[in-house]
């Protein structure tokens, strides 16, 4: 569709579009066709042409050029005959759109940082808050609808939901009596001695709430991420909060024989070096298609100039570490910095000050603070892009990368930025890949 | 003294676990746990025969197990 603001100032339009057909379109030529466009040469049929001049001079005896492996078309048509195209029942049913083709220029020195700011070099990368350009000027809030986290990653205005997505949280277990739960999918198992695997903490059931919780609880404000997902609630952690490795490792190979595609860890000790389990084990569950996510650490006190450094386990290479960004998305004062080692980075950073999530009953809620509570907002994007995406492991890995919005704060204390939930396409566009009933996720490794 | 410890498995062991599991207990190692998705095992040895599992075909380090620790359930900052 032809947006408006796509169209720009008279002479950056070269008059020509491009139209994008649907990845699944049988027969892009044929529906030009249809269109009236019949004369539109096929790069694989030009490729035959000996020289790069005769393939020009062919393409421009046209009235445009198909690239079959981007499913695009350049073509010299006019707006209303797109528009014919478009609005017609092969085309609607298709998926088709188009766009004005646009005058690229290269930058000039010095404009390259303009569209960040005009004001001086020292005024344009943060504040004396270091709060970031994207939040809202006095920050976000919780509503009586949504979390402030919710908002921010973009999950309130989401339509992915995490549906089909196994979801492991390895922590203190789960209050499976918890009303805003009623329903769900939940499988609980126990790796601590002596305790089952009902919450004697509060901290997983927290955790839980946030990456999988309700958005419509009925009864404040909606605060899970990937609402329609399955819940894996493994005990890692007893009631007092500690576990061991033995306990953790279990879990880890507990929630990858179980095929979940994300393992949520709010867990961690304050060690800057890397831990060998942790790292084979990050490695091993990413060929298998898990990815695991952990919480930075709490050891900063960047108040006091401490800041910190990214313990273990989320110092693994091959697990994502999450620091923590409050309401005007500024680092939180206890999130732990990158530190020296390989895999010692914080990779993206989650809401992680004044979280409200569930809590073991008859409280129900609790409002804290923590990376541990940054960590499941990332988990809980990783199962809707999962879903969404049908991605697993490294590629899903990249996606939540890709996806986050990049930050004013230092890349050492939020890496690529804040984790985003796929936000729905906008009207006649392609938007993000938000679609639920998009690709068939593959199927999960076999145990 | 005791101590409790995580056997990680070279690659090619993987599938062989309960394997090197039995060779580990001839070791002195009491096996707790066969983690056959992560290729390790957990359990407990006497301090000063932890070394030795290392020599153990298939073995690609032994580690002394690390405690983590959440803040009380009070705290604000978790």
């Amino acid at each position: 569709m032809l947006d408006p603001g796509f169209s720009g100032p008279s002479g950056q339009h070269t008059g020509r579009y491009i139209v994008v057909f649907d990845d699944d379109d049988p027969d892009p030529l044929d529906l030009l066709a249809a269109g009236g466009m019949t004369r539109v040469a096929d790069t694989r049929d030009l490729a035959s042409l000996a020289t790069s001049e005769e393939r020009s001079a062919a393409a421009r005896q046209g009235q445009g050029t198909y690239f079959a492996e981007l499913r695009m078309a350049v073509v010299a048509a006019e707006d209303a005959q797109l528009e014919t195209l478009r609005t017609s029942s092969a085309g609607a049913q298709r998926g088709l759109h188009y766009y004005p083709e646009l005058i690229h220029h290269v930058l000039e020195p010095g404009q390259a940082g303009r569209h960040r700011s005009e004001a001086a070099p020292d005024a344009v990368s943060r504040d004396a808050t270091g709060s970031s350009p994207a939040a809202p000027a006095d920050g976000f809030a919780d509503t009586a609808e949504f979390t402030w986290g919710l908002q921010a990653t973009g999950a309130a205005t989401s339509e992915a939901s995490g549906e089909g997505i196994k979801v492991a949280v390895l922590d203190t277990g789960f209050d499976t009596g918890h009303p805003d739960f009623a329903g769900r999918t939940i499988v609980t198992e126990s790796f601590v001695d002596g305790e089952d695997a009902q919450d004697g903490h509060g901290h997983g059931t927290h955790c839980i709430g946030t990456s999988c919780g309700p958005r419509a609880p009925g009864t404040g404000p909606g605060y899970g991420v990937a609402h329609a997902s399955e819940i894996y609630a493994g005990k890692v952690l007893d009631a007092s909060g500690s576990g061991g490795d033995a306990g953790i490792l279990a879990g880890i190979d507990w929630a990858i024989t179980q095929g979940c595609a994300v393992i949520s860890m709010s867990l961690g000790a304050d060690v800057a070096e890397v831990h060998p389990p942790y790292v084979a084990a990050g490695k091993r569950a990413l060929a298998r298609g898990t990815l695991i996510i952990a919480a930075a650490g709490n050891n900063a006190e960047r108040s006091a100039g401490n800041p910190g450094f990214v313990g273990t386990p989320a110092n693994s290479p091959y697990i994502m570490a999450v620091g923590a960004v409050d309401q005007q998305l500024a680092i939180a004062d206890f999130s732990a910095r990158s530190g020296a080692t390989e895999g010692g980075q914080v990779d993206v950073a989650g809401p992680g000050v004044e979280v409200y999530s569930s809590w073991p009953m008859p409280q129900r809620y609790n409002t804290i603070s923590g990376t541990s509570m940054a960590t499941p907002h990332a988990a809980g994007v990783a199962a809707v892009l999962a879903a969404s995406t049908g991605l697993r492991g490294r590629e899903l890995w990249a996606e939540l990368v890709q996806g986050c919005e990049r930050l004013d704060a230092a890349s050492a204390d939020v890496g690529a930025g804040l984790v985003r939930a796929p936000q729905p396409a906008a009207p006649g566009g392609d938007g993000d890949e938000g679609d639920e009933a998009a690709p068939a996720p593959p199927e999960a490794p076999s145990p | 003294m005791s101590q409790r410890v995580t056997v990680t498995l070279t690659e090619p062991y993987a599938g062989r676990s309960a394997e090197v599991a039995g060779q580990l207990a001839t070791a002195g190692m009491i096996v707790e746990r066969v983690l056959p998705a992560l290729s390790m095992i957990t359990g407990t040895i006497a301090a000063e025969r932890m070394a030795g599992l290392e020599a153990i075909g298939g073995v690609a380090s032994v580690t002394a197990e690390l405690i983590h620790r959440l803040p009380d359930p009070d705290s604000g900052i978790q």
